[in-house]
């Protein structure tokens, strides 16, 4: 298959774009891979491409109950940024957003990735505190952070309600490396990249059951078919402990729905990412002009990809409050998607108590920027039998032994998390 | 939106709730073991499908009450008071 | 409280002034602050028959059940949890009035004297169902809702404590005193709907 270029472009805009070839193929699945990754939203489009590329497995399926990419792949707002406090997480996103840098480039496709900043605003002493000492505990592993006092964040979003607002504006921390990226073509551009090594993409193919020999699986039972598997990885975001239970499995996991919304198109209005923690609201701005912003999961359990109005209103309000030129924007879309919460707001990479069976779950509302390291980690783990140093302590194990990372203090309630 | 017949207050908006999570949960004898408390505190079953759960009438009468509710369509099945057990209709 | 110490003012002190915002010339919404003096009772585990015994003795007053409010000559309550009601008092009634009730249940009950956490608000009018519509989710339609019935529930986002006092209809507000004042401009706009003229304090 042929490379992307501007010069490909060209020659296909000669031919009306009428010309391009496949971007990966539609295979039947074989009887038996190596490796079978269940779900084919980017975690597991990653895993794939990075068990092909760095650990020359490429005898390996992508098996997706739909098409690939409408997961929280296709659902999320696209903020990527390693602004984490604890080193356990912020050495994990700083890995995820060097790969995020090259991965353009790694991929030969265009995923928007756009480095416009995510600033995170703060709104009395005390919070100032608490940012600052992320701040210091980012800079202290190399990773970009600066703390901004309040004229500091008028000059980047003047839009913001400083002189009124019900939570006064004193500053924020701004990591400028941080930003948004074209969600769907994250997927498509891994897929592209995993399906040019070898690794066969299978939509339509609803995993059913996990089939066990001894303790160690065999393969998967699905919609079309047994597939064997030497190894099997789930990266099914919200449906891990769905999951899991067919293997009798039981996580420390329950599943949210988030919702998000998109406006009309505007001229461009917010140059960065903007998270207004202390009201549950973010918003950036997608390069066709949306306003794209989401706030607080609605909080009680949902395998429903569709949330409620109380969320709904309360994100809105958020947003006015910070932004009152927002009450004139009409909002076009709104959807829900849903995601594992864990019980300690951090994610699982790891091995499971069944020979041979991965996990790569517990993304909570974060796990979008954590797409390539996660496949990184979860190739690693499962070529290697063993976590990489940067996944290590993403276990179910960590809650038995009291090792939770729960970055927001929330203890274990993940509807809080 | 989900509206809760609270057995106390009647038919009321989610907003005047609080969820508090699974309601199946038991909390162990507190000479249970490591084990049973680590299953107590973080393991759930996350049912896709019914979903015995509590939920706090905060902005109303204060109490705890008991729903059961559909984790895919969000209907509700029924409320019950805090010390009264659930069944969870088959389907 | 020493006998000089002054009367700690309204949470609406200034805020609800008298005066007359017709629409059209028509003002069919009255609202008014009432100052009773308020108690919060809670009976303790297992103690409720003595506490609604105590308060029958003392005030004549029948606790009501969940969802409905009670009133006798010298006070009136609303059900506001199990085994829990708020107690008003005006008059002569509402001196100490908060001590008046815990000398009456003695150790079957626990009372908080509300007076000044809480303001009080009276609407009446013929369109007064349609104005709490705008902030309200209960239903207060006659089939359902009538006077003698209460609710607890939340009223443009602040925690209300809502009893109908007649069919006019007439509803009685009890707000937190903090949130009085928010309470109170959300209010007047949904009322400015209808035109409504604000009383002098009762
Ligand atoms: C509204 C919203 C906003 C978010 N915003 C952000 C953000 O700004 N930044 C951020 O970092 N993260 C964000 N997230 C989280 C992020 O979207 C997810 O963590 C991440 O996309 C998960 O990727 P994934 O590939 O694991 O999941 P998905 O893309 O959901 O992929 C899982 C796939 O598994 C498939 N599947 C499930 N069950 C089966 C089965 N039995 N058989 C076969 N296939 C199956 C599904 O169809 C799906 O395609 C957000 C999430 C939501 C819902
Ligand atoms: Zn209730």
């Amino acid at each position: 298959m042929s490379r992307y270029s501007a010069f490909r472009l060209f020659l296909n805009g000669l031919t009306g774009h009428a010309s391009w070839p496949r971007a990966w193929r539609n295979p039947e699945p074989r009887s038996s891979y190596d490796v079978v990754i269940v779900g084919g939203g980017g975690h597991g489009l990653a895993a794939a491409y990075y068990l092909a590329k760095e650990h020359g497995i490429a005898n390996v399926a992508v098996v997706e109950k739909g098409p690939i990419g409408l997961g929280n792949t296709g659902r999320n707002t696209t903020i990527v940024r390693s602004n984490y406090m604890f080193p356990q997480n912020h050495r994990f996103y700083e890995w995820s957003l060097k790969l995020w840098e090259g991965l353009e480039q790694d991929l030969n496709f265009n995923a928007m990735v756009s480095q416009r900043g995510v600033l995170g605003l703060f709104h009395s002493d005390g919070q100032r505190q608490i940012f600052a000492r992320r701040g210091n505990w980012m800079r202290l592993s190399g990773i970009d952070a600066e703390l901004l006092d309040r004229d500091q964040v008028r000059a980047i979003v003047p839009q913001l309600d400083f002189d009124n607002a019900r939570f006064p504006i004193m500053g924020g921390l701004l990591q400028r490396r941080g930003g948004t990226v074209r969600h769907d073509a994250v997927a498509w551009g891994y897929a592209r990249a995993a399906d040019r090594r070898g690794v066969d993409i299978i939509q339509h193919c609803e995993v059913t059951g996990i089939r066990i020999v001894a303790n160690r699986v065999a393969g998967v039972e699905t919609t079309r078919g047994f597939i064997g598997a030497k190894k099997i990885g789930l990266a099914v975001a919200g449906n891990t402990s769905h999951l899991a239970a067919m293997v009798g499995l039981r996580l420390p996991i329950e599943s949210h729905v988030l919702q998000a919304f998109v406006s009309e198109g505007l001229k461009p209005f917010v140059d960065c990412v903007v998270t207004f923690g202390a009201g549950h609201f973010y918003i950036s701005q997608s390069d066709k002009g949306g306003l794209v912003f989401g706030g607080n999961i609605d909080g009680y359990n949902s395998y429903a990809q569709r949330g409620n109005l109380p969320a709904m209103e309360h994100v809105w309000t958020a947003g006015v409050a910070l932004m009152p030129a927002l009450s004139r924007v009409r909002v076009l879309r709104q959807w829900g998607g849903v995601m594992d919460m864990t019980m300690d707001g951090s994610p699982l990479i790891c091995r499971t108590p069944v020979e041979g069976l991965y996990l790569d779950g517990g993304w909570c509302y974060g796990g979008f920027k954590a797409t390539p390291a996660a496949g990184w980690c979860h190739a690693h783990t499962i070529a290697n039998d063993a976590p990489h140093a940067l996944n290590s302590h993403f276990t179910i194990d960590r809650f038995r032994q009291g090792l939770t990372i729960d970055e927001r203090g929330a203890g274990p309630n993940p509807w809080l998390q | 939106m989900h509206r809760i017949d609270c057995p106390w207050c009647g038919l009321r908006d989610e907003i005047e709730f609080a969820y508090r999570g699974d309601a199946t949960v038991r909390r162990p004898p507190a000479d249970a073991g490591i084990d049973a408390f680590y299953e107590y505190v973080y393991l759930r079953d996350n049912p896709r499908g019914w979903h015995v759960e509590w939920w706090h009438h905060a902005a109303g009468c204060r109490q705890w009450i008991k729903v059961v509710r559909h984790t895919t369509t969000h209907a509700i099945h029924a409320t019950a008071k805090a010390d009264e057990d659930m069944q969870v209709p088959r389907s | 409280m020493p006998a000089s110490a002054p009367e700690p003012l309204s949470a609406l002190h200034g805020v609800a002034a008298p005066g007359r915002h017709a629409v059209g010339g028509e003002a069919p919404l009255t609202l008014r602050e009432r100052r009773p003096s308020l108690a919060m009772l809670l009976a303790r585990k297992a103690r409720a028959r003595d506490v609604a015994a105590a308060v029958q003795r003392r005030f004549g007053l029948a606790l009501p059940a969940p969802g409905r409010a009670a009133a006798a000559q010298d006070a009136s309550a609303i059900w506001t949890q199990p085994d829990g009601w708020l107690l008003s008092a005006d008059g002569a009634a509402a001196r100490d009035f908060a001590g008046a009730v815990k000398s009456a249940v003695g150790d079957a009950g626990s009372v908080v004297d509300q007076t000044h956490g809480k303001a009080v608000l009276l609407l009446t009018g013929a369109p007064a169902r349609r104005v709490l519509a705008t902030g309200c989710r209960i239903d207060l339609h006659p089939r359902v809702f009538a006077p003698g019935r209460s609710a607890v529930t939340q009223i443009a986002h602040i925690d209300c404590i809502l009893r109908q006092v007649d069919a006019a209809p007439g509803y009685e507000l009890i707000v937190p005193s903090s949130l009085a004042e928010a309470f109170y401009g959300w209010l007047t706009h949904a009322a400015s709907a209808y035109g409504y003229e604000v009383l002098a304090p009762a």
